[in-house]
């Protein structure tokens, strides 16, 4: 929390600017805990937290065996 | 508790599928929007992560409400729900499933524990719920923490009490049916810890227990909670406990709509929701939002607006307005 405070001293005042310098939303919760928390803060400082992390699939960790059942482009063709 | 899962993942080969109807949750609303999806003949799928049978804690949980257990109209709506879909061979419930993405062209992926599905629906409703968030404290990460439907899972899905000593914290209208449920399982507790009104607008067992205007600020303990520290404004205490439940605040799930571009709102407390019309509708036409996704946690009305929609989408595909 420490770190994302300073970062938001030094000007880091919106979601993605943060997440880009503190690292926070892109361990294995991918966000769904910390970024309320992290916008949270922001707007008890009277700061805009701006829409959000742009979000990406997957929502969830898939496991890659999975994934590796996907047909690749060579096979179709 | 059993073995621990293998690394192992038997993978078998994806499944492609078109549907007129995705149903993407599994709460009373879900269920709802898939027996009049199910009943009308529409193809549909249901993405869930929870059997039939939980789906009463599941929505006990995200409703406040544990006695939804034991009520008939509920339950008949369950009933309902369950025969329609087992019944209709249009329907492929993929239960222990999660959706984990949307794709290009409304193409929504979902995984259940052996397999990747790459669902092409025409209609999508989600009805994947609330999200509890964590309460922080200090160790707020300590073995022994649980988040409220963590506990409830223990107790009521497995008869496994949680601890032997709890402390139950956070919004105090489900705090205080937690406390009451705990207490039934004549499990010892040894605080609310709670913002609120007047003690006396609680019932009187409470009241030794009660910590109204008290906040956690420290879990105690190494390897484990071992007691947790109180305060409120100058005063501290420090209580005995091996295990601290949180009753945090309910998020509503937005991921999947906003990968979908469905417009979203920020309210003055800045958490996101779903924006949708007085038909549930979203600002992507053909995607709704239903029950606890669109804000509505009243289980009865969440029901409505499934069967609402349900309704809607039948309407829509045999092309007879709505």
């Amino acid at each position: 929390m420490n770190e994302i405070l300073e970062a938001i001293e030094m000007g880091h005042t919106d979601l993605e600017s943060l997440k880009r310098f503190v690292g926070f939303g892109t361990g294995p919760c991918e966000g769904k805990q910390c970024i309320q928390f992290v916008r949270e803060l922001l707007f008890e400082r009277g700061i805009d937290p701006g829409i959000g992390i742009t979000a990406r699939p997957p929502i969830t960790p898939v496991p890659l065996a999975l994934m590796s059942q996907e047909e690749s482009d060579e096979e179709k063709l | 508790m059993g073995d621990l899962p293998s690394g192992d993942v038997k993978a078998e080969p994806t499944e492609r599928r078109r549907t007129d109807v995705l149903i993407i949750g599994s709460e009373l609303s879900a269920l709802a929007a898939a027996a009049i999806c199910a009943e009308s003949g529409l193809r549909t799928v249901i993405v869930r992560q929870k059997t039939l049978s939980s789906v009463i804690t599941a929505q006990s949980v995200q409703t406040f409400d544990h006695r939804l257990g034991s009520n008939p109209e509920i339950q008949a709506i369950i009933d309902r729900a369950e025969k329609a879909i087992s019944r209709s061979p249009k329907v492929v419930d993929l239960q222990n499933a999660l959706s984990f993405g949307a794709f290009d062209g409304g193409i929504i992926g979902a995984a259940s524990p052996s397999q990747m599905h790459i669902i092409e629906p025409k209609y999508v409703i989600l009805a994947e719920g609330w999200r509890e968030q964590p309460i922080r404290f200090f160790n707020w990460d300590l073995p022994g923490i649980l988040q409220e439907s963590a506990a409830m899972r223990l107790m009521h899905s497995f008869g496994i009490p949680p601890g032997r000593r709890l402390v139950v914290t956070g919004v105090p209208e489900r705090a205080m049916l937690l406390a009451d449920y705990i207490r039934k399982q004549d499990i010892e507790m040894a605080a609310i810890v709670i913002e609120g009104a007047d003690q006396e607008a609680y019932e009187a067992w409470m009241h030794d227990l009660l910590r109204i205007g008290w906040r956690i600020t420290t879990a105690r303990g190494g390897n484990a909670v071992r007691g947790a520290v109180i305060v409120n404004g100058g005063k501290k205490e420090r209580i005995t406990c091996d295990c601290i439940i949180t009753c945090g605040s309910l998020e509503p799930r937005v991921e999947l709509a906003r990968q979908l571009g469905c417009l979203m709102s920020y309210e003055d407390d800045s958490s996101p929701r779903i924006v949708v019309d007085e038909r549930c509708e979203t600002s992507r036409r053909g995607i709704f939002a239903i029950g606890s996704s669109a804000g509505i946690s009243d289980p009865l009305k969440a029901v409505h607006s499934g069967e609402v929609v349900g309704r809607i989408i039948v309407g829509r595909h045999r092309g007879v307005g709505e």
